[in-house]
Order: C-alpha cells, then structure tokens, then sequence
C-alpha cells in the first residue's frame, strides 16, 4: 500500500474520502494520548480530549494551510485543548496555570515518589508528572516525541528563550531531587 | 539560575561554545558542581527512557465512528431543512388549487378540459387585482414593512452571532 505524506492524506479527506481521516488518526493517537495523559493525569479524562482533539482537526481541516506541518497544527490544538480542559476543571488552576518565570517546587511529592520507585529512570518518569503543565509538557515533547526547541516555540506559542528557560529549570528541578537522594553516584 | 547551572544545560544539550566549555572546566574543579554534572547527564538519560503512553487500541474505530455520526447529523439536518422548504411551498400551492376549485363555477355543463382552465384562469383574474388592492392598502403596507424590517434585523443579529461563534470556535482549535 502506497505511503501518504499528512498533506497527501488531508487533499484525500477534502475531496470527500472521510474514511482518510483514520490514517491521521492512527499517525498522531499515541503521541497526543502521551501528551493530553501527561497533562491531564487521568486516562479517561485524556482519550474524551483526543477524541475532541480529532473532531476539531477534522471541522478546521479546510482552513488548514500547508504552511505548516499538520503535526505542529494538531500539537497545538491538543495543547489548547488540554490546556481549556484543567482551567474548566478549576484543577488547583492558580498553581498549573504558573506563568514562565514563577518558581515552583516539586519536592513535596518526593517522599510518595521515592519510597514507591526502584531506580532514577521510575523515579524521574513520575516525577515528570508532578511537574507544572508547561514544564512537564516541555519535556514530553523535547524527550519523547523528539521535538526540536524551535517546534516546541510554535507548538506552544512561546519564545524559544522561554523554552529554553522552561527545560533547563524543569531539568534542574529534578536534578536536584537526585542529588538529594545521591542518585548521581549510581553513575559510577 | 546560576551560571554553573546554564553552562551545564548548555552541555547536555550540545549547544557550549568553545570558550564556554572552558569556563564549565574551571568551574567544575568544586565537587559539587561535578555532582551537579552527573545528577543532569542521570535526569537526562531517564528522560530519555520517558514512558510514553498508548491511546487505546480501539481509540480510532471509536473516533471515527464519532465523526461519522456526526456527518449523518449534519446531513440529517439540511434534509430536513430542505423537506422543511419543499413542505411551505407544497402547501401555498395546495391552498391556491384549493382556492381555485372552490371559487370556480363548475356547474356549466361543458367540461372540457380548455374550458376547465379557462374558468380557473378566470378565478385567478377576477381575485388578483383584490389580493393587490389588500396589499396596496396603507396600514398594511406600513406592517409589512415593519415586519420585513424587523425580519432583517434579526436575520442581522443571527448572522453577527453565527460569525463570532465561528471565530470563538476557531480560536479554540488554532
């Protein structure tokens, strides 16, 4: 079967294929799962937002320009709608919502974290999600989806500096819940 | 944060200028900026192993199966609009059949059909000018007018809501 490029595909949706749309779908489910999962925090809360997330990539697929990667595009209204879903939920919105300079502190979750994980990589990985929305979303995109720096500005219509000042704090947060456990000397 | 801490990030990610890297050497003489080091090449390699999630494997069949209900929905709706329209003027003709049978003398003894529908056309000639002459009437003219007026400004209305729906829509996907 004949590999469709995203544009490819999204001609074939606007010529009247919808069925298409599926092949989209199963491109970007995973990565906007990991990501909505990682902001959201709760699996059910995650997938209604995918399928949300879907429906308006679908409704605005004829204002789409191919200017930009449809990837970009899609990451952008997942994070739109992440972000709409935690302040409608009021979920200790004041401290999630933190502006790019606030300071923020982890550490009271790490006594939980640490007694309950086996090595630095569990003990990272939930950590990850303790960190505030924007911090912890940096990470996802920089780490798992391999985004580069420049990518991840548009996605979240930040400067590059500010996510530069976003990864290097989130970074250095858990560094230096690492340093408090000497974690760093298992590197020997 | 402090400048021990931007060149070590600058390091991880690959981004040090050479005299840079020179400058994290002499600072990384102090101990604790070597633990320092070592703790962000550890947060760097597990997150490297992050632990990605999975949307359910079912997730694209349910998705799709949304948006085609969807589709169906919105399909169903202009139908019904259309049967909507296609029922007003059904029944404007119904009536003036309905107005013509009843208004016709038919008790002539020819009944050809020329002669059939010269006597309708006849009720259509006869009643014509008293529909205008209703129409022509002032009070009723300045209603109509009134009413049409007050149409347009709600067809207005309607029209600005439905753009800044849109656009409050659009936003929220952009």
């Amino acid at each position: 079967m004949k590999y469709l490029n995203d544009f490819e595909i999204i001609e074939s949706v606007k010529r009247g294929n919808q069925s298409d749309f599926s092949l989209l779908v199963d491109r970007y489910k995973d990565r906007a799962f990991s990501m909505l999962r990682r902001m959201l925090k709760n699996e059910l809360d995650a997938e209604e937002a995918l399928q949300d997330c879907f429906m308006k990539a679908y409704n605005g697929l004829k204002e789409f320009r191919k200017d930009s990667q449809f990837s970009t595009w899609f990451y952008k209204i997942t994070f739109n709608t992440a972000l709409s879903i935690i302040s409608s939920q009021k979920r200790k919105h004041e401290q999630e919502m933190t502006s790019i300079d606030d300071e923020f502190d982890i550490g009271k979750f790490d006594p939980e974290i640490y007694s309950s994980t086996e090595n630095p990589a569990q003990y990272i990985n939930k950590m990850v999600d303790k960190l505030p929305v924007r911090n912890a979303l940096v990470l996802i995109l920089f780490y798992l989806d391999g985004l580069s720096l420049n990518y991840i500005s548009q996605v979240m219509n930040i400067s590059l500096v500010n996510v530069k000042v976003l990864l290097h704090r989130s970074r250095n947060s858990l560094r230096d819940l690492l340093l408090k456990h000497n974690y760093q000397e298992e590197l020997l | 944060m402090n400048r021990i801490d931007d060149l070590l990030n600058k390091y991880i990610d690959n981004e040090i200028s050479q005299s840079e890297l020179e400058e994290m050497q002499f600072l990384l003489k102090d101990e604790s900026n070597v633990k320092k080091l070592k703790a962000l090449q550890l947060v760097n390699t597990s997150l490297k192993k992050l632990e990605s999630y999975s949307a359910p494997e079912t997730f694209t069949l349910k998705a799709m199966a949304a948006l085609s209900n969807k589709f169906s929905k919105a399909k169903s709706k202009t139908n019904h609009y259309a049967e909507y329209l296609l029922s007003v003027l059904g029944l404007i003709i119904a009536a003036t059949v309905l107005f013509i049978l009843f208004s016709a003398d038919w008790s002539s003894t020819d009944n050809s059909t020329s002669q059939q529908i010269t006597k309708a056309l006849d009720v259509v000639k006869n009643n014509v000018p008293g529909i205008l002459s209703f129409f022509k009437n002032k009070s009723v003219m300045t209603l109509g007018l009134s009413l049409s007026m007050i149409f347009l400004i709600i067809a207005y209305y309607s029209v600005e809501a439905h753009k800044s729906f849109k656009k409050r829509i659009s936003k929220l996907t952009s």
